[in-house]
């Protein structure tokens, strides 16, 4: 998530303190940033029920908290809410959980319409380098996509610059840390699907959420685990169960109390670790091998969003991904478009002064 | 691997849960107001009003009933907000003094109910139609997209600088605006 102060640097700081205007200057960034619509609302309500209903800590204190003393009214707006957030016990199983967020998130990521307006989910993406280099930095940066075939990415490289990778209909393109614009036409049916993967050869790509749950197949187990990091949300874990280099080694999702995706690790390791159990998953660094040598994409590598050449940063795909739901945005007409400055991919880009 | 138990949590008085509920539901569009005041971006946000809400409850015999409800969970807010900064050890820190003068700047919409404030909202949209088309650019993509700074000075081919200035003017238009209809202290 981009959170660094000079991100955001009229959030309320230590040297505000001084400004006589720093405190109504927040209200007023903090008016117009919240998000008013009754869908956040009751969002965020379901949530902070769901969170309620399974906080298990007893508060003798809250029991003194005396329901007769408050308004009659209270008590029937109470009710009212009872039953409309009313949630039932969840008995389907992980898997079964899994493959409906699969297809509510499908369906969900081409009907964002309201009012004439073409929403786009947007996401805060992380990615951590690959475990021979994990003592690199994280690349930070935001995914906003419509469906499999219309998404932007940008990422922020080491040195400041920012990197996009975008894909218009057939049109992929990209924009490199020299600002070079390339865009290559896929070349039919030999283009990869796009998923959210990382490829071994430091290819990354992406696409709508339900594409990339439902590549967690048989081949994955999946369970539903104890995990009270993210507060208020369940959690689904799918670990690889088969052989299968390419393939990320597991997954988790933190999924609110309306059935919304609202946080996504991908983790890439060594070989097949064998079935759910079979290691903590939180011991994320203890055992990654580093990766092993990738055949080339079919269809040719849309973008190196890794790459030496494009940021400094080690090749390799990323021994983590992090997606973290960021609300959905208006889309813009050309959102997904090339820059009008796009050139054909087999043209080179022009030579990099910054690393001479 | 542990399984998570689901179902309610054994022992608790569902009557006090939907009450605090209805509590919060009142004061939610106000507190995450505040909230967003004081964090920094909307993920942040949701986490600091999930946190600060469970706090809440699991202090709800705390609350002074002849009180309002609105700047007690504010302070809950507040100390949240305070701990996960200084977990994330985000420098610089945010300032305690400003956060305790933001709530104070809420209190003048702490008599009104939900319905009310809508209006409150309503005079900040005609407000924002006031802006030049500048300061309404760099406003929807900084706070209403939550897009970086120098991502919106690279998205309008501006420096970070400049965007900078042109969101401070925005946001001394809009309290000036928001003061001329009432809607501001």
């Amino acid at each position: 998530m981009n959170d660094q102060p000079q991100d955001f640097p009229d959030a309320p700081v230590a040297h505000d303190a001084d400004d006589a205007h720093a405190p109504e200057h927040a209200l007023i960034r903090g008016l117009i940033a919240h998000d008013p619509s009754a869908a956040a609302h009751d969002r965020r309500m379901k949530a902070l029920h769901a969170a309620l209903a399974q906080d298990s800590v007893e508060s003798t204190r809250a029991l003194r908290f005396s329901l007769e003393r408050w308004a009659p009214i209270a008590l029937a707006a109470a009710a009212l809410i009872a039953l409309a957030l009313f949630v039932p016990q969840r008995e389907t199983s992980a898997r079964e959980q899994w493959d409906a967020l699969a297809r509510s998130e499908g369906a969900a990521g081409s009907a964002r319409s309201a009012n004439g307006t073409t929403m786009v989910e947007r996401w805060a993406l992380t990615l951590f380098p690959p475990a021979i280099h994990e003592d690199r930095p994280p690349l930070s940066g935001t995914l906003e996509v419509l469906d499999d075939t219309h998404f932007l990415v940008t990422l922020t490289m080491p040195d400041g610059k920012v990197v996009t990778f975008a894909r218009d209909g057939d049109t992929v393109w990209h924009s490199d840390r020299t600002d070079f614009v390339s865009f290559q036409i896929p070349r039919g049916k030999g283009f990869p699907a796009p998923v959210w993967l990382a490829q071994r050869d430091g290819t990354l790509l992406v696409g709508a959420l339900g594409s990339m749950l439902e590549r967690f197949d048989s081949r994955y187990a999946i369970a539903e685990v104890a995990d009270s990091t993210q507060p208020g949300l369940r959690c689904l874990e799918a670990v690889r169960a088969v052989d299968g280099d390419q393939l990320p080694t597991a997954a988790r999702l933190w999924v609110d109390g309306d059935d919304h995706v609202q946080r996504m690790e991908v983790e890439w390791d060594g070989p097949a670790r064998g079935a759910a159990g079979a290691r903590d998953p939180r011991d994320r660094r203890g055992d990654r091998a580093p990766p092993p040598p990738s055949p080339a994409m079919p269809g040719g590598a849309p973008g190196r969003m890794l790459g030496g050449a494009l940021g400094g940063v080690p090749a390799g795909a990323p021994s983590r991904m992090v997606l973290e739901r960021a609300g959905a945005v208006e889309l813009a007409p050309g959102r997904f478009s090339a820059p009008a400055n796009a050139r054909p991919s087999m043209v080179p880009p022009p030579p990099d002064r910054s690393r001479s | 691997m542990p399984r998570r138990e689901s179902g309610h949590g054994s022992g608790r008085d569902p009557s006090a849960r939907e009450v605090f509920e209805v509590l919060v539901r009142e004061n939610a569009d106000r507190t995450m107001i505040y909230i967003r005041s004081i964090t920094r971006g909307a993920a942040e946000a949701d986490d600091v009003f999930q946190e600060s809400m469970l706090v809440a409850f699991r202090r709800l015999g705390d609350f002074d009933r002849s009180r309002p409800f609105g700047p007690w969970v504010r302070g809950i807010a507040a100390r949240v907000a305070l701990a996960r900064a200084r977990r994330a050890a985000q420098q610089p820190i945010i300032d305690p003094s400003l956060l305790d003068a933001v709530s104070s700047q809420m209190t003048q919409w702490d008599a009104i109910d939900r319905i009310d404030f809508e209006s409150v909202l309503q005079k900040l949209r005609a407000c924002m139609d006031a802006l030049t088309r500048d300061q309404q650019e760099c406003v929807q993509l900084a706070y209403r997209q939550d897009i970086p700074m120098r991502e919106v000075a690279a998205a309008l081919g501006a420096n970070e600088e400049t965007i900078k200035k042109r969101l401070q003017r925005a946001r001394a238009s809009l309290a000036e605006c928001l003061r001329a209809h009432g809607a501001l202290a």
